[in-house]
């Protein structure tokens, strides 16, 4: 099962670089850097999740589709409240960066694919996806997030991609 | 979810339900009872109740998503749960109901019927 390549390329130099600190760990990023991570994050789910709606006809991968939709903008929702409470800003880094760039490579190689190919690419890439963010967020950033809100709403979050890895997992068994 | 969808979906559900349940001759031993069903971290809470017909089961969803109660079979459905939102369904079959949450299929939960004289 292929890990998205930016991910896992970024938890390797974590892994490696773990004698000395930095500035491009996902673990040395602030509250606010996460919170754009995150949010970020979101939005490239609900990218893809269009990009099945439009492209794909099974049901199946309509309704995780709809489910991601509606879950990450739940999540932004939430997340853009407490930022505004705080009256603070997310702060744009490498690691959204890299995330959105990555994700402009994916959607140009599903976008060539059509039928099934499509589908079981999405759902590879969402189990995928699911599981290198949730490791992201309960290895890297819940442990570091210092505003006890935030950290609570990532921990909500995780419950809920947790979700969604499961659901991912049950959309790649049944497409193959 | 609003007052006016809570209704709507609890009289769509009811009505749904009207399915023949057999005829007792003695009245319920019981009062009908009102359930509840928190919906927290992606989990029915409890994940399994013990209902009879005439009683009603409550979900209250306490997560940032949209949830649903959905009978495997078909039978029933809440619709959507809001976050913070509520939704309830009438006992009414005989049969015992396995149900999950139609976005998020690992969610289950079981209602397990109790005849009315037991």
């Amino acid at each position: 099962m292929r890990v998205p390549e930016i991910l896992l390329a970024v938890v390797m130099t974590s892994l490696a670089s773990c004698a000395t600190v930095q500035a491009d760990s996902p673990a040395e990023l602030n509250d606010l850097e996460i919170a754009h991570v995150a949010y970020t994050a979101d939005n490239i789910d609900i990218r893809y999740a269009h990009f099945a709606l439009a492209l794909s006809d099974n049901p199946e991968v309509h309704a995780f589709a709809r489910t991601m939709i509606r879950d990450h903008n739940a999540v932004n929702e939430q997340a853009l409240a407490l930022l505004e409470k705080l009256e603070v800003q997310p702060q744009d880094n490498f690691l959204s960066q890299q995330l959105v760039e990555n994700s402009v490579r994916l959607v140009d190689e599903m976008s060539k694919l059509r039928g099934g190919a499509f589908d079981k690419r999405y759902a590879e890439n969402e189990l995928a996806y699911h599981q290198a963010v949730n490791a992201l967020v309960a290895n890297d950033f819940i442990p570091n997030i210092e505003n006890a809100e935030v950290k609570s709403l990532f921990q909500q979050g995780l419950e809920i991609f947790r979700a969604h890895e499961k659901h991912a997992q049950m959309m790649v068994e049944q497409l193959n | 979810m609003t007052r006016r969808n809570f209704l709507k979906n609890a009289a769509t559900v009811v009505a749904a339900l009207q399915v023949p349940v057999a005829q007792h001759a003695t009245a319920q031993a019981s009062e009908p009872v009102v359930h509840r069903v928190e919906i927290q971290q992606f989990r029915f809470v409890p994940d399994t109740l013990k209902v009879r017909p005439g009683d009603r089961v409550v979900w209250v969803n306490r997560d940032i998503v949209p949830h649903t109660a959905t009978a495997v079979d078909g039978n029933w459905d809440t619709g959507k749960i809001e976050a913070n939102g509520v939704a309830e369904i009438a006992v009414v079959t005989a049969s015992t109901n396995a149900y999950f949450c139609i976005y998020h299929p690992s969610m289950k939960g079981r209602l397990e019927l109790v005849p009315v004289d037991a």
